[in-house]
């Protein structure tokens, strides 16, 4: 049966009113694990990175340089079963996405999604980010992240990192997230002096204020936990032995977020982004060389935590997937379903969950869009359970009745 | 709250008051001030043309397959050349270093911080800002918008920030930049490339809050529509406006059909053979098929411009930029009605502009941070010093969360105040001034100041602070020194640590918001 947008709305408008509040004292107690979340912003295309190659749907949608291919040199890495039955096979400039697969540390969620039929960027990351479905009046304005920080009490400076200057829509609201990007992000103040008087500058209670003090504070912890040379500048520690970064911001970014965790144990939550999905032309340049950036970028950061022993769970979004049918300038188009990806020590890694819907003109979204099948919330609330979270999913996602995907996790 | 001063009324709008400002608020008060802004030219001020004039850009680059290493200060000598004089820097067949590739973007880079730092026509640069964040292009996406960025600049925003609404959207609808950036240039029947169709009703025109396709599956639902004025679209508008723009593209050497490509001008051309001619129906209008060159996309423009959700989304964000985050509904409600009363008038956005800054909601509404772009020419116009242009300058202000024509998304800038004031960008914004006052100190011939506090306070008057400002930074330089009647020269190792106190100083709130 095709999902129906209208039918799946009223029936959760109906199972929304006790949950709005939640008693937080009754929260679990604060956890260890870290939760890193990765948005790949402008809409990936899921099915140039994994994909059914001998559906006679897709075969007919778009040209050879938009698919995965079914042979060849660079025919699509196998996965063994996919999605129920059907097999997906991924495009092998991710290539190291299928050795976290092999070793069972990476589980895929294909045609997961937003359930709300916009096809806009702002609007479905808007949704995402709040952790809502609809423009509903009566819902929150926050990030979801924010309403987790804030629930759990994991509000120490600096425990909450966003890669990056500034702050994702998921955190907005938050004051106690720090924005950061490099070692001089952190290791920037020029003297004691200068702290106190700039400190004395923002003795009020603006907002301004309260960002100047969280900003001069949380670097501050920060920056008397980094490792420091000789000369007392700070440095980053060397990688351990076989990880290798690709020579890229997001892999510069998220190397230096595992040295941040290396060096604060109390960073519970980091966000992080990757832009330039959004390929609307001239698709077959662009799309192997990010979606390798993507792949070596997590294997690396995985295999790095798991070297310092850092339990961590990775979970990678992003807004929605795109046209199953490529337009005429060698691109796709804004679709609906998409991907979403987690990795991590405690992962039921190596296997697909979800259902895939297929890509017959009557399967698809509106008649043109991969449908959603499993709804982003639900992937994100089975996170919060294992990460001991469980009681906050009803403020963090409110008015959604949340159905865990069962066996995500190991233990 | 209170209703600001006129100097700060001034320094809301536009940067900051330097003295010929002064003397013009004292003579004609701000509704003076702002009666002039809007009158003056659009080409450079003498001063500005003066100072770009004379100054040099460096650029440097090492040597690649089939050029030579270089390094070198280079006049601003691409700012004013026609597109078609520039067009082969985007020649892949010709080898040359990507610094020269973009180097139209770069002089145009630098010339915003000068004319940001030395126009009297403030209120135009921070306009123009404005637009440059509502019909925005990145640089970054590809090499054809850093090329058309100059152009882009001058004629399409510049020239229309106070201009008609509906002329600017054909400006920008038939921009290289924008046909680069949003991928209408190679959108074609069929199916078209939907890129710019989209952002054209989304971000530049009716607004995400006339987005109703959560609501309403078919053009037929949503209210209005069957009486061809429907309150919002839908995607099924998308689609069809993206048809509407089939075949507007320029010219980049495209094959068309054998024997036929476009010119290597990059200049709008209209390619017949690539659009859908057939009929469409775009917010509940019809189109008929085979209509004349370019009046399927012309007709959309018409029908997105003058839609009444156009009027209140442009002046909803003209609002939230220049009042409060949260704009006061009525005023609002009363531009927009400007707005759509002068939608045929040459002066249209000036008459929703002036209606704007001179409304008591203007003049009480909170202070809030300065962007990056205009902190930085306030700091130049407090110490009366203009720094050389430089790539660095653009970096600094990239750091300071203000990417000129480098947003990565086609919305631009956030003109939320939460953006602005993350801590991340704070702590970039407190580095970045740290920067700037090395760099005036280093420029600032030896003198002994008899003691830190009339260093101090001389620097807080620059700055238009009271004194009371000036004593975080004069305790500073005091405990570095660890004496007060100490004498500060502009020695060598002193420029730092006075420069340090000078961060403190401009990082004051009164001087950060305004």
């Amino acid at each position: 049966m095709l999902f129906n947008r209208r039918q799946f709305l009223s029936s959760v408008a109906a199972a929304t009113l006790p949950q709005f509040s939640v008693n937080w004292a009754r929260a679990n107690a604060p956890v260890d694990r870290s939760l890193v979340v990765v948005f790949l912003r402008g809409g990936m295309d899921v099915l140039n990175l994994l994909a059914p190659v001998d559906d006679k749907a897709y075969v007919s949608s778009r040209p050879l340089e938009l698919r995965v291919k079914p042979t060849g040199d660079d025919r699509g890495l196998s996965l063994g079963s996919v999605a129920g039955g059907t097999e997906l096979l991924l495009n092998p400039a991710a290539k190291p996405l299928h050795q976290l697969w092999t070793k069972k540390q990476l589980a895929l969620i294909p045609a997961a999604g937003l359930n709300n039929a916009t096809r806009s960027h702002f609007q479905a990351m808007d949704l995402m980010e709040r952790g809502v479905s609809t423009d509903a009046f009566s819902l929150p304005r926050d990030g979801w992240l924010t309403r987790l920080v804030t629930g759990l009490g994991k509000t120490a400076p600096g425990s909450t990192l966003c890669l990056g200057g500034a702050m994702p829509q998921s955190l907005s609201l938050c004051e106690t997230a720090l924005p950061i990007s490099d070692v001089w992000d952190v290791d920037w103040m020029p003297s004691a002096n200068f702290r106190e008087a700039l400190m004395h500058m923002h003795a009020g209670d603006s907002s301004l204020d309260r960002a100047s003090k969280q900003a001069i504070e949380a670097t501050g912890f920060l920056a008397g936990k980094l490792e420091r040379d000789t000369n007392r500048q700070p440095t980053l520690k060397d990688l351990p032995k076989g990880i290798a970064y690709p020579d890229h911001d997001f892999g510069n970014k998220l190397r230096f977020l595992a040295e941040m965790m290396r060096v604060n144990s109390d960073i519970h939550l980091a966000t992080a982004d990757l832009d330039g999905w959004d390929m609307h032309d001239n698709q077959a340049s662009q799309f192997a060389p990010l979606a390798a950036t993507m792949a070596s970028s997590l294997l690396a950061f995985h295999d790095h935590l798991d070297a310092i022993g850092r339990p961590t769970t990775i979970v990678v979004m992003s807004e929605f997937g795109r046209r199953v049918k490529a337009n005429e300038s060698g691109g796709t188009d804004h679709g609906h379903g998409g991907l979403m990806m987690v990795m991590g020590d405690q992962v039921n890694g190596g296997q697909s969950f979800g259902h895939w819907p297929g890509l017959a003109t009557e399967q698809l979204d509106e008649g043109m869009d991969l449908a959603v099948t499993t709804d982003f919330r639900d992937v994100l609330s089975s996170i919060l359970v294992q990460h001991g979270a469980g009681a906050s999913i009803a403020s963090v996602f409110p008015q959604h009745e949340t159905k865990l995907i069962k066996g995500l996790f190991r233990v | 709250m209170a209703v600001s001063s006129d100097v700060n009324l001034v320094a809301r709008a536009g940067i900051r008051a330097g003295s010929a400002d002064r003397e013009r608020l004292g003579k004609d008060g701000w509704a003076g001030w702002v009666a002039a802004q809007l009158q003056m030219p659009t080409g450079d001020s003498p001063a500005v043309s003066a100072a770009i004039a004379k100054a040099v850009l460096p650029i440097q680059y090492e040597a690649g397959d089939g050029y030579v290493a270089r390094k070198e200060d280079r006049a601003f000598i691409l700012l004013r050349k026609p597109l078609n004089e520039l067009w082969h820097l985007v020649d892949w067949d010709t080898k040359m270093a990507w610094e020269e590739r973009i180097r139209p973007a770069s002089e145009l880079l630098a010339a915003t911080v000068l004319r940001a730092t030395l126009s009297d026509a403030q209120l135009r640069e921070t306009v123009t800002d404005f637009w440059r964040d509502h019909f925005a292009v990145n640089r970054d996406a590809v090499e054809d918008v850093a090329v058309a960025l100059p152009t882009y600049d001058q004629d399409v925003l510049r020239i229309h920030a106070f201009g008609n609404f509906r002329e600017m959207l054909e400006a920008v609808a038939t921009s290289t930049a924008m046909l680069a950036y949003l991928n209408n240039a190679s959108s074609k029947a069929s199916p078209a490339n939907e890129n710019y169709a989209r952002e054209l009703l989304e971000l530049h025109t009716l607004g995400a809050p006339a987005y109703l396709n959560a609501t309403f599956d078919r053009w037929r639902e949503v209210p209005g529509a069957l009486e061809g004025k429907p309150q919002g679209y839908i995607d099924q508008d998308v689609y069809e406006a993206a048809r509407a723009f089939t075949g507007w593209t320029y010219g980049g050497g495209q094959y068309v059909s054998d024997g036929v490509a476009l010119p290597k001008t990059g200049e709008f051309t209209y390619t017949e053979q690539w659009h859908d001619p057939y009929q469409k129906r775009v917010l509940g209008v019809e189109f008929d098929p085979h209509t004349a060159p370019m009046a399927d996309g012309r007709k959309v423009l018409d029908l997105v411009a003058f839609h009444p959700a156009t009027a209140h989304y442009v002046c909803w964000r003209l609002c939230r930029r220049f009042v409060a985050d949260a704009p006061p509904a009525d005023l609002v409600k009363s531009a927009a009605q400007i707005f759509a009363d002068s939608a045929g008038a040459k002066d249209q956005l000036a008459r929703v502009m002036e209606h704007i800054l001179l409304s008591p909601e203007f003049a009480m509404a909170d202070a809030r941070l300065q962007r990056p772009l205009f902190l930085f020419a306030s700091l130049q116009r407090s110490a009366g010093v203009v720094l050389p242009p430089s790539q660095e300058n653009v970096w600094m202000l990239n750091g300071m969360g203000q990417s000129l024509y480098g947003w990565p998304s086609p919305a631009g800038h956030p003109l939320a105040t939460a953006y602005w004031q993350s801590p991340g960008l704070l702590v970039r914004r407190w580095r970045g001034m740290g920067d700037i006052w090395t760099r005036i100190m280093a420029r600032e011939p030896d003198k002994d100041w008899a003691n830190i506090p009339g260093f101090a306070q001389h620097w807080a008057k620059a700055m238009g602070l009271d004194d009371r400002h000036a004593v975080s930074s004069a305790e500073l330089l005091a405990k570095e020194y660890g004496e007060t009647e100490r004498r500060i020269s502009f020695v060598e190792n002193e420029r730092w640590t006075t420069a340090q106190a000078l961060t403190v100083l401009s990082a004051s709130p009164s001087y950060q918001t305004v």
